[in-house]
C-alpha cells in the first residue's frame, strides 16, 4: 500500500491520504457493477438496451427511440433486420426467455421513430472527408463524420441516401425517418469518379466501403475487408462502420488508432442480482408489435445490476451508496483540507463487519477502505471527538476498573485462561459466571479468568495505539500465568487474539462440545452469525452443533453464516450513529420471528433492544441471563459486579467500596441519560462536585439546582433537588464546548 | 466561523446564584471548540462570577454548532 506522504498547508491543517489516486482506480475496478449487462455487453453496436427497457416499460418508446438514435439513426432497419444475439444473451433466457429486444426496436420505430428527437449540437470542423461507395456502410460513415462536424463528400453510385435503406426492405418512409439526421450536415453527394487511391489527395481522410476497398492505400485512407451476408443483420455493418469513421478521425485529430475496440461481443462481468425473479415467457412476437405489449415486454427486463453487496447491508441502503461510490466519496473525503468533511459520518457509520466483502463476487474490500480512512482522520485530528469516545472510555473502563486477571486459585500458573469479554460481563455477568464456574469445575490443570477488553472498540474507532494498548495488557497477564490456552466466550475477541497475538485462543463452544453438553431444550432456534465468525467455518459449524448437543432444532435465517448482516454493535456505530445501530438491529432482528440464538453478546443485546426474542447460546446452556437489556450505566455496574463477586467469593480477596452517594432518579430520566450517553457515574462526579463547592444555579420558582464539572472532554450538567433520602435528579445534559 | 453571538436570554428574577444568593444577569461569556471562540452571552452570577449553560442551549445550538465543527 502506498502511503503519500502528509502535507503540511497552512497552520493547522493536516492532509494525508490513504492511497494515491492508482489504488483509489484499483480498488475501484474490482467492483464490476458499471460493466454492461449481458445485452448491451452481445449487441454490435454496444446499445443501451437496459434503458431503452426502462423507457420502454413506462411506454415512453419516443425516449427509448431517442437512446437507440444517440448511438444509430438507423432505428427501422435495425427493427426490420437486427439478428437480436441480444436476447440470447439476456440475464432472463438463463431461467426463461430473454428479452425480445428486436421487438422493442419495433416499438420504437413505430411508436417513438416519427420524432426527430433532440437535435445534436454539431460542432463544425475544417476538414473534408470523403465517403466513397454505394452501400449501407458508407451512408453509415457518412453519419458518423457528419455529425462530427466535418464536412463530407459521397462518391456514390447512389440516386439519395435512402437508397441504400431501400434494399434493406425499408419502406420510403421509413428510410426517409432513418435519414432525417443527415439534413442537419454539411455534406454533397457527388458522382462516383476517378481512381480511389487518387481520392486521397482530394480529401483529408477517405472512408471506402468494402467492395472499393483494397490493401496498398495511401494512409489517409480506411475501410475493411470484413464483408457480411445480409443475413447476418444490418448492426455489425454499422458497428464496422463506427470503427472505420472512429480511425479515420483519429488521423485526422493526429491521434493513434491504439486502443479503438474492433467490433466484437464484450465479456460482461456484471454479476446480475437475481433474487426472486422467475423465468417468464415473452409477451409478444417482434412483427408488429402492440403498444401494450411491447410495453410489458419491456417491463420484463430485470434492469440488471449488481446488489449483493447491498442487499444485506442498512447501512448501503440507508446511505443509497455503494461500494465503488463510496470509496471515491471517501477518498474526496481526505483530501479536504479546508471545508466541510461531508463524508465524516459516512465513515463512522459502517459496522466494519465485513458482510459485504463476503457477499461480493469480486471481494470488494469497503470495510477495509473505512478502518483506514478513520484511522488517518485520527492521525490528522480530523476525527470528530464525540464519535467514538464514549466507546473508547468504555473499553478504558474494562481494561481499569473492570479489569481482573487472576490464575486458578492455588495455581501460579494455569493450564486454561477463561476470557468471556467485555460484552458478556456487561449483558450478562451471571452468564459468564456460570461458564466460568462450568469450566474450572470440569477442566483440570487451573483455569484463570481475564476480564478485560480485546482492544476491538479501539480498532474500530481507528485507535491502534489503544488497541495495542489493551491486548498488551492481555498478553502480560497471559505469560505471569504461564502461557495458558485461553479460551474465549466471544468469537469477535477469538478473531482478535488469534490475529494480532500469539496467544492460542479457542472458542467456549468448542471447549464445552469437547467436554460434553446435556440437553436442556426442544426448541427450534435460528442463528445470528457474528461478524467475528465471518469466514470461519469451522466456528460457525461448532455453534450449530453446540446448539443441538443442547437439544435445540436449528433453522437458517435468510442469510446467515458468512452473509449474516451485522447486529449493528459493530465498527463503533452504536457509538457514532446510534440510529443507524438501531435499524441495523432492526433489519437483523427481522429475519425470523422465531427465537434468535446468537454467540455473540453484543448480537443478544441489540437484537433484544430490536424486539426480538433473542438468547446466548451460553444463557440457553446454564439457564442464566434477564430478559430485559441493560443501560449503559447497568453495563458498567455489571462489569464491577462481577469481579467484585468473583473477587470475593473465588479469591476471597476483600473488596473496599467507596461510599456512594444516595441518588434517586425522576421517572423517565435514566432513559433519557441513556439517550444522551450521560452515565450515573458522571451523575455522581457533579454532585460530588457540588458538595464540595457548593455551587450551583437555583430556580426559585421550579425550585431544583442546577451544577456541573467538566469531566474530560465533556461537561455535564445535573438538574436535582436535595430530598432527606438523598438527592433526587430530574435530568441530566452535557456539552463539549467549554465556556469562559 | 458560524454565528458571533447566538444566545441570548433574560434570567432576571428567575434564577439565582445557589452559593451567593445573587440573582443572575446576563453576562459575557466564550465558548470554545476544537480551536473556534465563540462569544456569547450567558446568565452569570454578577458575585462570583459563575457562568450556567441551560439545558435548551446545550441540547439545541451548542449541539449543532459541535457537530458542525467536528466536520470542519
Ligand atoms: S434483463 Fe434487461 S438489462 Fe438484463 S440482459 Fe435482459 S434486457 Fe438486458
Ligand atoms: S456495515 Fe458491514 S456490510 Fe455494510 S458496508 Fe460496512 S462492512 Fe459492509
Ligand atoms: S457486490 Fe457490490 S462491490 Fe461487488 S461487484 Fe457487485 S456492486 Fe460491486
Ligand atoms: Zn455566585
Amino acid at each position: 500500500m502506498e502511503h503519500k506522504d502528509r502535507g503540511f498547508v497552512g497552520k493547522h491543517y493536516l492532509m494525508k491520504q490513504a492511497f494515491g489516486q492508482e489504488e483509489l482506480h484499483r480498488r475501484e475496478a474490482v467492483c464490476t457493477r458499471e460493466d454492461p449487462p449481458g445485452c448491451t455487453a452481445a449487441c454490435p453496436l454496444h446499445l443501451d438496451i437496459r434503458t431503452v427497457c426502462a423507457y420502454g416499460a413506462k411506454g415512453d418508446f419516443v425516449k427509448g427511440a431517442g437512446v437507440i438514435r444517440r448511438v444509430t439513426p438507423f432505428l427501422h432497419l435495425l427493427a426490420k433486420s437486427c439478428p437480436g444475439v441480444c436476447q440470447e444473451a439476456c440475464a432472463l433466457s438463463r431461467i426463461g426467455e430473454g428479452i425480445q429486444v428486436r421487438t422493442l426496436e419495433k416499438a420504437c420505430a413505430l411508436y417513438g421513430g416519427k420524432e426527430r428527437g433532440s437535435r445534436f449540437l454539431i460542432p463544425r470542423k475544417n476538414k473534408k472527408v470523403i465517403v466513397g461507395g454505394d452501400d449501407l456502410f458508407a451512408l453509415a460513415c457518412c453519419w458518423e463524420l457528419g455529425r462530427k462536424g466535418y464536412e463530407i463528400f459521397w462518391y456514390t453510385r447512389c440516386k439519395n441516401r435512402k437508397e441504400p435503406l431501400l434494399s434493406w426492405g425499408l419502406t420510403e418512409e421509413e428510410a426517409e425517418a432513418d435519414t432525417a439526421s443527415y439534413e442537419l450536415f454539411r455534406m454533397t453527394k457527388k458522382e462516383r469518379a476517378g481512381e480511389v487511391s487518387e481520392w486521397a489527395a482530394w480529401g483529408d481522410a477517405v472512408c471506402l466501403s468494402p467492395d472499393l476497398w483494397r490493401t496498398g492505400l495511401p494512409e489517409n485512407i480506411f475501410g475493411t475487408e470484413q464483408s457480411w451476408e445480409k443475413k447476418d443483420g444490418a448492426a455489425w455493418i454499422l458497428a464496422w462502420a463506427k470503427y472505420v469513421s472512429a480511425k479515420a478521425e483519429r488521423y485526422l485529430q493526429g491521434a493513434s488508432s491504439e486502443g479503438l475496440r474492433k467490433p466484437g461481443p464484450q465479456e460482461s462481468r456484471l454479476y446480475v442480482t437475481m433474487d426472486g425473479v422467475e423465468g417468464s415467457r415473452a409477451f409478444t412476437d417482434w412483427e408488429k408489435p402492440d403498444r401494450e405489449l411491447a410495453a410489458a415486454e419491456a417491463g420484463r427486463c430485470i434492469q440488471c445490476q449488481c446488489l449483493e453487496c447491498i442487499k444485506g447491508c442498512v447501512y448501503f441502503q440507508e446511505y443509497k451508496k455503494n461500494p465503488r461510490g463510496a470509496i471515491r466519496e471517501i477518498y474526496n473525503n481526505l483530501s479536504i483540507v479546508m471545508g466541510n468533511h461531508m463524508a465524516n459520518g459516512l465513515i463512522n457509520a459502517c459496522d466494519l463487519c465485513g458482510q459485504c466483502k463476503s457477499a461480493c463476487p469480486n471481494g470488494f474490500d469497503y470495510p477495509e477502505v473505512c478502518k483506514m480512512a478513520r484511522q488517518i482522520m485520527v492521525e490528522t485530528e480530523k476525527m470528530p471527538p464525540s464519535a467514538h469516545e464514549f466507546g473508547l472510555l468504555d473499553q478504558q473502563f474494562s481494561c481499569r476498573e473492570g479489569f481482573l486477571a487472576r490464575s486458578a486459585p492455588g495455581y501460579d500458573r494455569c493450564r486454561y485462561l477463561f476470557f468471556p469479554g467485555c460484552q458478556a460481563s456487561a449483558v450478562s455477568p451471571d452468564t459468564a459466571e456460570a461458564a466460568y464456574r462450568d469450566l474450572s469445575g470440569r477442566l483440570t490443570g487451573g483455569v484463570g479468568l481475564l476480564l478485560s477488553c480485546c482492544g476491538a472498540l479501539a480498532q474500530w474507532a481507528g485507535r491502534e495505539d489503544l488497541a495495542a494498548e489493551a491486548l498488551e495488557q492481555i498478553r502480560t497477564a497471559w505469560k505471569e500465568m504461564g502461557e495458558p490456552q485461553v479460551i474465549c466466550a466471544c468469537p469477535t475477541c477469538m478473531k482478535i487474539l488469534r490475529e494480532r497475538t500469539e496467544i492460542p485462543a479457542v472458542g467456549v463452544w468448542q471447549t464445552l462440545l469437547e467436554l460434553g453438553t446435556e440437553p436442556v431444550t426442544e426448541q427450534t432456534v435460528a442463528i445470528q452469525d457474528a461478524c467475528g465468525a465471518r469466514g470461519d467455518a469451522r466456528t460457525q459449524e461448532q455453534i450449530r452443533d453446540f446448539a443441538e448437543a443442547l437439544g435445540c432444532k436449528v433453522e437458517e435465517m435468510p442469510l446467515s453464516g458468512d452473509l449474516a448482516p451485522c447486529c449493528g454493535y459493530g465498527g463503533m456505530v452504536r457509538f457514532a450513529d446510534p440510529e443507524m445501530a438501531e435499524k441495523k438491529a432492526a433489519f437483523a432482528a427481522g429475519r425470523t420471528s422465531g427465537r434468535i440464538l446468537t454467540y455473540c453478546m453484543a448480537c443478544r443485546d441489540q437484537l433484544t433492544r430490536a424486539g426480538a426474542d433473542s438468547i446466548h447460546i451460553l444463557e440457553l446452556a446454564y439457564g442464566t441471563g434477564a430478559p430485559s437489556v441493560p443501560d449503559l450505566s447497568q453495563r458498567r455496574a455489571n462489569r464491577l459486579r462481577l469481579k467484585e463477586k468473583l473477587q470475593k467469593e473465588i479469591w476471597k480477596e476483600e473488596i473496599r467500596r467507596e461510599d456512594m452517594l444516595p441518588v434517586f432518579y425522576e421517572d423517565g430520566a435514566e432513559e433519557e441519560m441513556d439517550r444522551r450517553m450521560i452515565l450515573k457515574s458522571d451523575v455522581e462526579a457533579v454532585l460530588k462536585a457540588y458538595e464540595a463547592s457548593g455551587e450551583a444555579v437555583e430556580d426559585p420558582e421550579k425550585g431544583w439546582l442546577a451544577a456541573s464539572a467538566r469531566m474530560g472532554n465533556v461537561t455535564f450538567w445535573v438538574k436535582f433537588t436535595e430530598t432527606e433520602k438523598g438527592y433526587l435528579v430530574y435530568g441530566a445534559y452535557s456539552h463539549r464546548m467549554t465556556v469562559e | 466561523m458560524g454565528e458571533k453571538t447566538y444566545y441570548s436570554m433574560d434570567p432576571m428574577g428567575k434564577l439565582k446564584c445557589h452559593k451567593c444568593k445573587k440573582e443572575l444577569v446576563r453576562g459575557r461569556a466564550v465558548f470554545s471548540y476544537l480551536g473556534n471562540a465563540f462569544p456569547v452571552e450567558l446568565p452569570v452570577c454578577p458575585e462570583c462570577g459563575y457562568i450556567y449553560v441551560p439545558e435548551e442551549l446545550a441540547v439545541g445550538k451548542v449541539l449543532t454548532v459541535e457537530r458542525s465543527l467536528e466536520d470542519k
